[in-house]
Parts: C-alpha cells; sequence; structure tokens
C-alpha cells in the first residue's frame, strides 16, 4: 500500500519561469515567493519521496481548444518544460523529469 | 438555457449595449469577459493563430508580415485590428483567450503582469504593487 508523504503546491504563472531564466530570484519583488523553494528542497531531500506525482496546468502548449482534455496522463519516459511562447529557455537534461520505466 | 438566450438576445439588439458573450456585457467585470462557448467560437481563429506563436519559427514568421500570417489564420477585421494595436482589452472582447494570448504578448516581451497591468488601466509597476499590497 502506498503511502502519502505530503503534498506540495506552487504558482505557476509565466511571469516566475520568466524570473528564473532571468535570474531574478534575490530581486526584492521576487525574493519573498522565491524564499519558499528552499525548504521544500530541504524538506524533499530528507524525505526522499520514491515517487512524485505532478499535476500542473497545460498552458497552452500540448493541448489547442480543439483537443482538450479535462485531464491527460503523461506516458513518456522523459519531459521537458516549453518554450511557452516566449522563449523560455529549455532546463538541463539532468532537471528533466523523469518517469519510471515501470509501473 | 431559455433565460441566457433571452438576456443575449436583448444584449445584442441593444445598440447601447456591447455584448462580448452570454449574460455578459463589457460593463460587466470591467477589463475581463469569461470565457464561455459564445466567446470561444467567436475567438476560434485568433486563438488559434497565437496557439502557433508557441513555435519561435512562427513568430518569425508573424513579425515578417503581420498581415499575411492573420490572414492565413482567417482572423476578422475586429482581430485584426485589435492584434495591430496590441490592444488587450480588445483582443479579450474579440474572443481572445488569454493562455494564448499570452504567447501573442510573448513576442514583444510582455507577460500576464503586462496584460493583468493593461486590464486595470495600471503601469506595471503600480500593477505589481497592487499585487504586492494584496498579498501583505
Amino acid at each position: 500500500m502506498a503511502k502519502l508523504v505530503g503534498g506540495i503546491c506552487t504558482s505557476h504563472i509565466p511571469a516566475i519561469g520568466n524570473a528564473i531564466a532571468r535570474g531574478l530570484e534575490d530581486d526584492p519583488y521576487w525574493q519573498p515567493f522565491f524564499a519558499g523553494y528552499p525548504p521544500v528542497r530541504e524538506w524533499l531531500e530528507r524525505v526522499q519521496p520514491d515517487v512524485a506525482v505532478i499535476v500542473y496546468n497545460d498552458h497552452g502548449l500540448n493541448f489547442f481548444l480543439d483537443n482538450l482534455p479535462t485531464f491527460a496522463i503523461g506516458a513518456a519516459p522523459e519531459y521537458q518544460n516549453a518554450d511557452e511562447g516566449w522563449g523560455c529557455p529549455r532546463s538541463r537534461p539532468t532537471r528533466a523529469i523523469r518517469r519510471f520505466p515501470s509501473t | 438555457m431559455y433565460h441566457a438566450s433571452l438576456a443575449y438576445t436583448a444584449a445584442i439588439s441593444n445598440p447601447s449595449v456591447q455584448a462580448v458573450g452570454v449574460n455578459v456585457t463589457v460593463d460587466d467585470i470591467p477589463g475581463t469577459y469569461p470565457f464561455d462557448g459564445v466567446l470561444a467560437q467567436k475567438g476560434y481563429a485568433l486563438n488559434k493563430m497565437c496557439y502557433s506563436f508557441n513555435d519561435a519559427a512562427n513568430r518569425a514568421e508573424f513579425l515578417r508580415d503581420e498581415d499575411a500570417y492573420c490572414a492565413k489564420f482567417g482572423l476578422n477585421a475586429e482581430q485584426r485590428e485589435a492584434i495591430r494595436n496590441r490592444d488587450v482589452l480588445a483582443l479579450l472582447a474579440a474572443g481572445g483567450n488569454v493562455y494564448y494570448l499570452a504567447k501573442f504578448t510573448g513576442i514583444f516581451k510582455l507577460g500576464v503582469q503586462d496584460i493583468g497591468a493593461q486590464q486595470t488601466g495600471m503601469s506595471l509597476d503600480a500593477f505589481k504593487a497592487k499585487l504586492k499590497a494584496a498579498a501583505s
């Protein structure tokens, strides 16, 4: 039986990706927001979850209005962030989300 | 369903009321038009074009020849004008959905916060300050 060790959530507005890409985490406007991330990383480091179920908004990247499921489950072995329409840099391969190959 | 039809018919037949969608007029929620089925139909071509801006090559093609690119997607006159003027409020009223409009404004290095600032009639800095104040 799986054990749920916790849940994490974050705002995911495009401005955040923009701030990360431009290195603005310590900017006075952004600092209070990004200050919330290190404790979460420390918690993950401590808890070492076996599986992370990531739920996120497509943001009009994979699905257009003519083909829009309420939700979809990804089955690829690896995922990478997308351009998002404003040239968001791709994450380094080591940071790509990897799916466990076996169920 | 019947009441919605009546309200829509009344709205679009009244010249002093600018109907945007079913049961929604321009003045109901200033700067915001709920993206219902009517707006989705209305803005389909516009949103389809903006969805294509996920691709960098398409963004470049748009900048090379705006008229040709808009014509390729079949934008109507209202949508073409809103795109030409980079007018967020007009794009929303023309059926634009913010998820796709964000990819259009991204071409000009404008973000969703810039959209919000236009919607509230503020400068970007004033809008950001307002967000910060609301969070305190």
